[in-house]
């Protein structure tokens, strides 16, 4: 109930309910089994990453070539469904700006189970940013 | 300068990074390279040494995503880098090899990388493709900020090792000394690597916003309607130019043999020496040798479709097929190099991750029309199909076409069968990179189709030799009286009769099937074999005698045998060391014997009853 009250939360769909060339933000995963979480991070996909559905084939959209970055990597529809995402177009900062930057999904008044909390460019990662340039100098 | 002790270098990254590529290059290695990922499933070490003398032993590696080890070919990977291979030790360093125009995707794991302790550099490979594609990055920044040398390569070009080549002049030198240096590692969290490593591409890497000759090809080749049709084409077209471009050059090599065969003859006395070389030897090496220029052809296709990033594609397109049987998309791989040999295929299968669909995959490989199978293909359609013409089409082409296609449909059936009963429970998984198109390089190429064709030859040389010498004593001896009935090989025939005189086969075709398990084509050499001890030393043609003495209905029946063909000792060995158990290679070989008895008395049947 809660979540139909949310006008952010109604924004998140999956990828494999994203219209075809719709660009969207990755917004987190919904995987039953850690294993396939891990797998789809592996492989590349991680909060806040821009992607879009390239191609689908000819029967209920499986399976579903989306692009991420500079890559193209062809799922099935269960995979496809354990991305949530947010189309870019609507998602917006605080200002109500259209943001590239994911890390303003974090200031959704959020009852999200598993709220982003991924590639952002927020002071958190500014942190970690400074922990490589140390490892730099280490060398 | 070589008397030092050598040390061990891993290649480490996200698979079809150029790992391989890299190996050959530097060690002179013959990994197999492909345009797609998955192609290396097990370790390979080679050697070089560095212009200061330094020996390395370079180890190949399947490429990992992340160090979870989810399938087979990852496990060899971390067991490599773990030291836990058999008679391997843990290496010295790591040379982590990422594509450039994949940072933003990869880099992660190069973070990750850091967390095993060994001293390592970033092998930044395919910059003439990030180029092209206008990716801008600042390298020394990037080397900053994970503390790890970055240098960028083309590893396919001499000029394009060079920096790699002067790196590890030095730093193979610190590696020997325990000088070199070993990362701080990030931590483990996959979540924390990926921010860092966004962080990382976004303050470095500059890629253009739609770059991409390949999402332009895509739209075509991956389009719902046009996509199978181009694919079918494209087989069509393969089939047809096996048989087309083939025909002069199958003739020359035919009098080649038949010269070499009369040559050698008539400087030998009749006796039993001459009939081993001429009718064992040269007869039965060359009924298999004749069919080169098809195999080579076949190549041509095969590898370019492979080198050229095309193959994932045809992935893609027939995955809603594979995923209404339960296969794995990832099956698709392994079943493609099923092609040329069942081998490499039921090996590659070690990167699906569930053991079920592993498995499956693993029974249906043997479907797939390995090389071993064409020239007995050749050599029948050849006899019992006209080379007539169907419009624009040769009608031998077609029937190629559709005895392939036809293991195919097979395999998705067994397939289907197999998830139903023995394999129930599918993890519904695809997950495929799909790699850009790549002009494959014209060396690379050839010395492809180079290596196919001396496998080829080489089986020539290694089994079907000592097979055919094999084949001419048991079918000329005890008696030596050109009756193969009353010879070994004939005793052993009749023996089998009973189970296959009623699909129709004769004692010759029995004869053939049997040292057929020790590769497919030399049922082609032992037919040429005994019909030539029986014709007294003159079967140069083959296909005329088998056209003679088989009716249409024996021969069609012998086709459709080798659609299925469940002998090959090979296969079913490599299945036993896969499987670790004599389970699934006797239930491959139960179900393929009987669905070739089937198909075959089916066939007998068939065109006897509509009166062939």
């Amino acid at each position: 109930m809660t979540d139909k009250t949310n006008p952010r939360k109604s924004m998140v769909t999956t990828l494999f309910d994203l219209e075809v060339h719709r660009p969207a933000r990755i917004f987190g995963f919904n995987t039953q089994e850690d294993s396939d979480q891990t797998r789809l991070r592996e492989i590349g996909f991680a909060e806040g990453d821009l992607v879009e559905i390239l191609h689908v084939g000819l029967f209920g959209r499986s399976p579903l070539n989306i692009k991420l970055h500079g890559t193209a990597i062809a799922m099935r529809p269960n995979e496809a469904k354990m991305i949530s995402v947010i189309p870019a177009d609507l998602h917006r900062d605080m200002e109500g700006q259209i943001s590239e930057d994911v890390c303003d999904i974090h200031g959704l008044p959020t009852s999200l189970e598993k709220p982003c909390c991924g590639a952002c460019g927020s002071s958190e990662s500014g942190s970690s940013e400074s922990g490589s340039s140390e490892n730099g100098q280490a060398t | 300068m070589t008397n030092q002790t050598p040390i061990t270098i891993a290649l480490l990254g996200a698979p079809n990074c150029g790992k391989s590529s890299l190996f050959n290059a530097l060690t002179g290695g013959k990994a197999k390279i492909a345009n797609y990922p998955g192609v290396t499933v097990e370790y390979a070490v080679g050697n070089f040494e560095t212009s200061s003398g330094q020996n390395i032993r370079l180890m190949d590696l399947p490429g990992i995503y992340g160090d979870c080890g989810h399938s087979a070919d990852e496990r060899v990977t971390l067991d490599a880098i773990h030291g836990r291979l058999e008679g391997e030790q843990v290496p010295e360093a790591l040379v982590v090899v990422m594509d450039a125009a994949q940072i933003r995707t990869h880099l992660h794991n190069v973070l990750q990388a850091k967390n095993y302790g060994l001293p390592m550099i970033v092998v930044l490979n395919m910059m003439d493709m990030a180029a092209r594609d206008g990716v801008e990055i600042d390298l020394p920044q990037i080397e900053k900020e994970i503390g790890v040398p970055v240098i960028p390569c083309v590893a396919v070009r001499t000029a394009g090792r060079q920096a790699l080549v002067d790196k590890l002049n030095h730093w193979g030198q610190d590696i020997a000394d325990g000088n070199a240096t070993v990362p701080k590692s990030d931590g483990d969290d996959l979540r924390i690597l990926q921010k860092n490593a966004r962080a990382i591409t976004r303050a470095n890497v500059s890629s253009p916003p739609a770059h991409n000759i390949t999402t332009r090809i895509d739209n075509v080749v991956l389009h719902p309607i046009a996509g199978p049709i181009i694919l079918l084409a494209i087989l069509f077209v393969m089939f047809q130019a096996v048989y087309a471009w083939s025909a002069p050059f199958i003739g020359m090599l035919e009098n080649l043999t038949a010269y070499v065969g009369a040559f050698v003859g008539s400087f030998l006395g009749e006796g039993w020496f001459k009939s081993l070389l001429v009718n064992g030897v040269i007869d039965g090496v060359g009924a298999v040798i004749v069919f080169l220029p098809q195999i080579i052809i076949l190549f041509m296709f095969i590898l370019a479709l492979e080198s050229s990033g095309y193959m994932t594609r045809a992935a893609f397109l027939i995955d809603t097929l594979m995923a209404k049987v339960g296969l794995n998309g990832r099956a698709f791989i392994p079943l493609l190099s099923s092609f040329a040999c069942a081998i490499p295929g039921i090996m590659a299968a070690r990167s699906i991750e569930n053991e079920r669909d592993r498995l499956t995959t693993i029974m249906i490989a043997p479907l797939m029309t390995c090389s071993a199978r064409w020239p007995v293909y050749f050599l029948l359609v050849g006899a019992f199909i006209p080379a007539a013409n169907v419009g624009i089409f040769n009608v031998r082409g077609l029937i190629m076409f559709g005895l392939v296609i036809t293991g195919i449909v097979f395999a998705f059936l067994a397939a289907f069968v197999l998830k139903m009963t023995l394999l129930k429970g599918t993890q519904s998984s695809l997950l495929l990179e799909m790699p850009s198109y790549k002009v494959p390089s014209l060396k690379g190429y050839l010395l492809g189709l180079w290596q196919r064709a001396m496998i080829f030859i080489k089986r020539a040389g290694r089994i079907i030799l000592p097979a055919s010498i094999i084949i001419w004593f048991l079918t000329t001896y005890p008696n030596n009286d050109g009756v193969i009935r009353n010879s070994f090989a004939g005793m052993l025939g009749r023996g089998l009769e009973p189970i296959f005189a009623p699909i129709g086969f004769n004692l010759e075709m029995i004869i053939a099937l049997i040292p057929a398990m020790a590769a497919r084509e030399i049922a082609v050499s032992s037919l040429e074999i005994t019909y030539g001890i029986e014709a007294n030393g003159s079967a140069d043609a083959i296909q005329s005698a088998i056209a003679m003495d088989w009716t249409m209905p024996m021969g069609l029946a012998f086709i459709a045998w080798f659609i299925f063909a469940p002998q090959c000792f090979s296969t079913l060995a490599i299945t036993r060391k896969e499987t670790n158990s004599w389970k699934w290679p006797l239930i491959m070989f139960g179900y393929l014997f009987a669905l070739a008895y089937i198909a075959a008395g089916l066939t007998f049947w068939g065109a006897n009853a509509l009166g062939y």
